[in-house]
């Protein structure tokens, strides 16, 4: 636990000297929803605020998420090798990128609130969606940049092996956005969704920390 | 059904089928030849390298 | 012979006769689909195939990681190809059967994304295994990949349409059964039909294997 706490600070502590990474990806946000409200101007559907909504959030995820591996090199790889368990190293990287994940989610949402205005969506099942969703994104993101970066780490190829892994998620998520733009959800719909996107979290969470150690070592 | 014609359809389809069938048969016919080649070989090289 | 080939037989036998019997029984009498309800013994079976070629590609990725013997990787890596193939088969056939009863080669349909998913899962997963040089960090790599792969494609699978409100596809939004609605009949064809184009697939996938494992040197002994 303390190894975790540790890598995660590490990580922080990167960040925070090399903030042309962390930056960028704020700029790329702010950006993207710019150019489509310039596009789309202010008046926009509801389904098509949800879609443009996850699909940015998905695009600024693979930008992030995809660095995450980048850093560690093969001689500071061997380093923390022979430090940390791979365990630690993968749990550290998954809370970090969700917690920048939720960062980017929110900082999405407000900028999309300011430039196109916000739908009413039903926060009960909004918001745990959105917290789930983005710990799952950021999850599900981690492993394949994990696996991209043991290959030759191009940004093409962490393009193709995540979007088949993060579709399932996605879907959910933009059903369950769709879902809370009643006025009113039942319970058991909210619980429903909710507990679909839970599973698919767990699922990659444990594949995560069963299957991390085989890429790890050498 | 006579007037359909169907098993005319049903004879063309599973000719083609079987075509491809006896293709496939051959085919495994020749890859255990290669096989059995290769392993023989191999055991001859072995042999060679004893000696 | 006949004792290490007879479920090659078996595969060709059972598909022949799906194939007669498929043309030549008396199928219900359906609005829109009409006689191409015929399609079912000839298209759906490629994807029965395809579902057990990734099985097996599964599997074996599973038994590389807890041995690291090539021939497991060799195995499924070609299951993954085989399955592919049978995909791509499965996909083309039933863009047309769709073209000519819903009107449309692609709809919006639950069933027909998580195939197209599916696909592209094991795209990405040849594409990865050609960007890796090295041959034991390429089969570890892949492994990895491919279990994961699979393990969100079931979820994918089988959570999806549950949600969905309407598919076009039987058997959806309600009961979970594709095969409930079937005449006894059709069954009688039906299930041969899938049992035998599985062999052919696993035949398909034998002399792929066995042909990479000559050229590789890699020894695959239980034929």
């Amino acid at each position: 636990m303390k190894e975790v706490n540790e890598l995660i600070l590490k990580d922080f502590r990167l960040e925070i000297r090399q903030r042309y990474a962390i930056n960028g990806i704020l700029l790329y946000v702010f950006s993207t929803i710019f150019v489509v409200q310039l596009c789309f101007g202010r008046i926009i559907d509801e389904k098509t605020w949800i879609a443009l909504f996850w699909i940015i959030l998905l695009f600024a995820a693979f930008n992030a998420v995809s660095k995450s591996f980048n850093q560690e090199s093969s001689s500071r790889r061997l380093y923390y090798f022979t430090l940390a368990s791979p365990l630690s190293v993968i749990i550290s990287k998954m809370v970090y990128n969700t917690l920048l994940m939720l960062i980017l989610g929110i900082l999405s949402l407000g900028l999309f609130s300011v430039f196109m205005g916000m739908p009413p969506l039903y926060p009960w099942l909004f918001i745990p969606a959105f917290l789930l969703g983005s710990a799952g994104l950021a999850s599900a993101l981690t492993m394949v940049s994990a696996i991209a970066s043991r290959s030759g780490n191009n940004a093409a190829l962490m393009a193709i092996l995540g979007f088949p892994i993060v579709l399932p998620l996605l879907l959910l998520l933009v059903k369950a956005s769709q879902t809370s733009l009643k006025e009113v959800v039942e319970a058991g719909v909210i619980l429903r969704l909710l507990s679909a996107i839970g599973l698919i979290d767990l699922v990659i969470v444990v594949l995560a920390v069963i299957l991390f150690p085989y890429l790890w070592r050498d | 059904m006579e007037s359909d014609k169907f098993f005319v359809v049903a004879i063309v389809m599973a000719i083609i089928f079987t075509g491809l069938a006896v293709y496939l048969f051959l085919l495994d016919r020749k890859l255990s030849r290669i096989e059995k080649k290769q392993s023989e070989m191999m055991e001859e090289l072995k042999r060679k390298e004893q000696e | 012979m006949i004792k290490t080939m007879w479920w090659k037989f078996l595969g060709v036998f059972l598909v022949l006769y799906s194939i007669i019997a498929g043309l030549l029984i008396d199928v219900p009498a359906l609005p829109v689909i009409h006689q191409t309800i015929r399609n079912l013994f000839y298209h759906v079976p490629m994807w029965f195939s395809m579902f057990f070629m990734l099985g097996t590609s599964l599997v074996f990725s599973v038994r590389y990681l807890s041995g690291f013997r090539m021939k497991d990787d060799l195995i499924a890596s070609g299951a993954a190809n085989t399955g592919l193939f049978m995909g791509s088969l499965g996909l083309l056939t039933g863009m047309i059967w769709a073209r000519f009863t819903w009107g449309d080669f692609w709809t919006n349909d639950p069933q027909l994304n998580g195939a197209a998913v599916s696909m592209m899962a094991y795209l990405a997963y040849v594409v990865l295994r050609g960007s890796i040089d090295e041959s034991a960090m390429r089969a570890r790599i892949s492994a990895v990949y491919n279990i994961f792969a699979f393990m969100l494609l079931v979820i994918f699978l089988g959570v999806l349409p549950r949600l969905a409100d309407s598919s076009l596809h039987p058997g959806k939004g309600g009961n979970t059964s594709t095969m409930e609605g079937l005449d006894p009949l059709m069954r009688m064809v039906f299930y041969p039909a899938a049992i035998g184009w599985i062999l052919i697939a696993f035949w398909l996938l034998q002399l792929h294997n066995r042909r990479r494992a000559l050229v590789q040197g890699v020894k695959l002994n239980n034929q």
